[in-house]
């Protein structure tokens, strides 16, 4: 490209720079990011011939055979009632009881202290697949298996050191002072907490309650283990479609969709006030 | 408004003392400062007062209730912070009114009570903005408003302008101690201003390491410094200490330091009882303001200090001239119209007048001042 106008830059500067590749890594991508989730919901769409056909075909007549057929012969809304219990309910009960283990955690000073945060942060570096037998056993004990209360339980106490972790540096960054202000202004340290610290954490709370909501709803390893027909959750019922030789593709294509759209929409909704919380802060 | 009373207050950090035996007394409506270096207690003895922190032993009283160990909150005390003491998710309004939320009061009492003070502190026009849209100024005005809005017995205030530009702080400093003689405010000023202190304070409680160096109006820690430490301390610039020795000559008495020798009036030397202790080591202390410049071979040079020149520092109405003597270096300040001659020819000779009246002395082994200056132990109380 010539340019027939000057620009106003100096001559000594270094060269132009172009930045074409970076849109090339971009589009690279994003193509690689998109093309299974529009493969999924196209195939959603599909009849069952469709679906199965070799090679698969781009161009079809879309139907929402899949969508009936779950919703009429599997127990689809069941499950879906039942994951939504569960995730929000263990992100309700981690984010409230975390939320006061990370201020005791980043406010006091007691001995051990370091040595409970990082207890804390120990429990999520087994992987689940290794707890899984004796946390069956323990639930068979306290005839907790095939319930969804045995499910909140376990979610909760799964995602309490992420939360506390979390917010635990959210409370860092707030200064002390504020909470003394509010002490010496002739408030009680639970008012001063509820009154001043909580607003100026709700958006870090926020994120960190999207962040858990997310895990508990894509949870897969103990819902398969510890859930009956009753209590099942979206993931395993969702891989269920995959059990046998006989896999009914547009079946699975729209259970993916079942399970995704729910959080796709409300991570759509909230996305603002999630980067607000994450990158509060980081803002000084 | 309350007097406070403060016995054998105590604090420690693990092995580091904090606070160490503080002892003072806040009269009903007096403006107390607590100054000193960062580090040497001041912050962590107001905080023990606010409650925010518990001593380790001691006894805190506010007109005479005993609240050592009270919650802030039963204490009634108002507090301003250096920074960060403002409610940033709540309007102007809402965070002088929160002492009064807090205490359950009507909504046209609230009302009333906070168009009021905000009124006298001149934010009624940013009543419904947020913190983060004030300026520097007017957020602390409102931070200073919710200390008012209710009868608070004592006002404590941390640094509370220390972070405002040059010009702004003077205009606080005026501002403040206006408000706080027409309030009659019992108020503990924590500062590591010396300037502020003496242009403010009543009485001014100098502290360091934990201690206390000194108590005393503004005047008296200027004029009688009670240690080396106080003396440099207070005053700006600070004044020069040099090392030296007390030497007699029949009934002539000199102070004989490296490469200079003053006489000094051996009558004042005997009034001052601590001396006849030493065992001759002094160091020599004079303010700035005190130290006369002359070129050498100038009239009334005689009995002068000799001083390499090394730098001049024009400030309008007044010269400072930095010399080198016999390695210490010495800073003098003299009026613009008596040293307009000296003009440059930095690393030339020059002459340094100390004026015998107004040299201090002190232990060179604990700092203690052996000697007041004659020019100013004559009043008050005896040196």
């Amino acid at each position: 490209m010539s340019m027939t106008q000057p620009l106003p830059v100096s001559p000594s500067a270094p060269p132009r720079e172009r930045n074409w590749w970076v849109y090339v890594i971009l589009l690279l991508v994003s193509f690689v990011a998109l093309v299974p989730i529009v493969w999924i919901v196209l195939t959603a769409l599909m009849d069952r011939a469709v679906a199965q056909s070799v090679p698969p075909q781009w161009i079809f007549t879309p139907t929402l055979e899949a969508f009936e057929t779950l919703l009429t012969r599997y127990d689809m809304l069941l499950y879906m009632r039942n994951s939504a219990i569960v995730s929000v309910s263990a992100t309700f009960f981690s984010v409230v009881l975390g939320m006061f283990c990370a201020y005791a955690l980043a406010r006091y000073e007691f001995p051990g202290k370091n040595d409970v945060a990082f207890w804390i942060l120990s429990n999520r570096m087994l992987p689940p697949v290794a707890v899984i037998l004796p946390i069956f056993m323990f639930f068979q004990t306290f005839k907790l298996l095939d319930s969804l209360v045995g499910l909140i339980l376990l979610y909760t106490g799964m995602q309490l050191p992420f939360v506390v972790w979390m917010l635990k540096g959210f409370f860092e960054d707030i200064p002390r002072q504020i909470e003394e202000s509010a002490l010496v202004d002739g408030d009680t340290w639970f008012g001063a907490f509820r009154r001043v610290t909580l607003p100026l954490m709700a958006p870090s709370i926020t994120a960190t309650a999207i962040f858990v909501l997310i895990l508990s709803w894509n949870e897969y390893a103990f819902a398969v283990f510890l859930t009956g027909a009753q209590t099942r959750t979206l993931p395993p019922a969702v891989a269920s479609f995959i059990g046998g030789s006989d896999i009914q593709w547009n079946l699975l294509g729209a259970a993916c969709v079942f399970i995704t759209l729910p959080i796709l929409l409300f991570v759509v909704a909230v996305q603002r006030q999630f980067v607000r919380g994450l990158s509060m802060g980081m803002m000084k | 408004m309350g007097q406070v009373a403060v016995t054998d207050l105590n604090k420690r950090f693990g092995s580091v003392a904090a606070v160490a035996d503080v002892n003072f007394t806040v009269e009903d409506g007096e403006f107390l400062f607590l100054l000193g270096p960062s580090g040497c207690g001041k912050t962590t003895t107001l905080r023990m007062v606010a409650g925010l922190e518990m001593p380790s032993g001691g006894r805190i009283a506010i007109d005479s209730r005993d609240v050592t160990y009270l919650r802030p909150r039963d204490r009634n005390v108002g507090m301003v912070f250096e920074r960060y003491g403002l409610y940033n998710h709540l309007s102007v309004f809402e965070n002088i009114a929160y002492p009064l939320r807090v205490r359950r009061m009507s909504r046209q009492e609230i009302r009333s009570r906070v168009s009021a003070v905000a009124e006298r502190l001149q934010i009624a026009d940013v009543l419904d903005r947020r913190p983060g849209q004030l300026s520097g100024g007017q957020a602390q005005r409102v931070a200073i408003g919710r200390m008012l809005v209710r009868q608070a017995d004592v006002f404590l205030m941390d640094e509370p302008i220390s972070h405002l530009d040059a010009k702004l702080r003077a205009a606080m400093r005026i501002e403040l101690k206006h408000l706080q003689r027409e309030l009659k405010a019992t108020t503990i000023y924590v500062s590591h201003d010396q300037l502020e202190a003496m242009t403010m304070a009543d009485r001014i409680l100098i502290m360091r390491d934990g201690t206390i160096q000194q108590f005393d109006t503004p005047k008296a820690v200027f004029d009688r410094p009670a240690n080396e430490f106080v003396a440099t301390f207070i005053g700006e610039p600070h004044m020069n200490v040099l090392d030296c020795r007390l030497t007699t000559e029949g009934a002539r008495a000199f102070l004989q330091g490296d490469g200079f020798r003053i006489e000094v009036d051996p009558d004042w030397l005997a009034r001052s009882g601590d001396l006849q202790r030493s065992d001759g080591a002094v160091r020599l202390g004079i303010r700035p303001e005190h130290i006369g410049v002359a070129l050498p071979g100038e009239a009334g040079a005689e009995g002068a200090v000799e001083a390499t020149l090394l730098t001049i520092e024009t400030m309008g109405h007044q010269n400072a001239f930095a010399g080198d003597v016999g390695g210490t270096i010495v800073l003098a300040r003299a009026a613009a119209y008596e040293t307009r001659h000296i003009d440059g020819g930095e690393g030339r000779p020059i002459l340094f007048r100390f004026d015998p009246r107004r040299i201090y002395l002190f232990d060179p082994r604990d700092g203690r001042t052996l000697a007041q200056a004659a020019a100013v132990s004559g009043e008050g109380r005896a040196a």
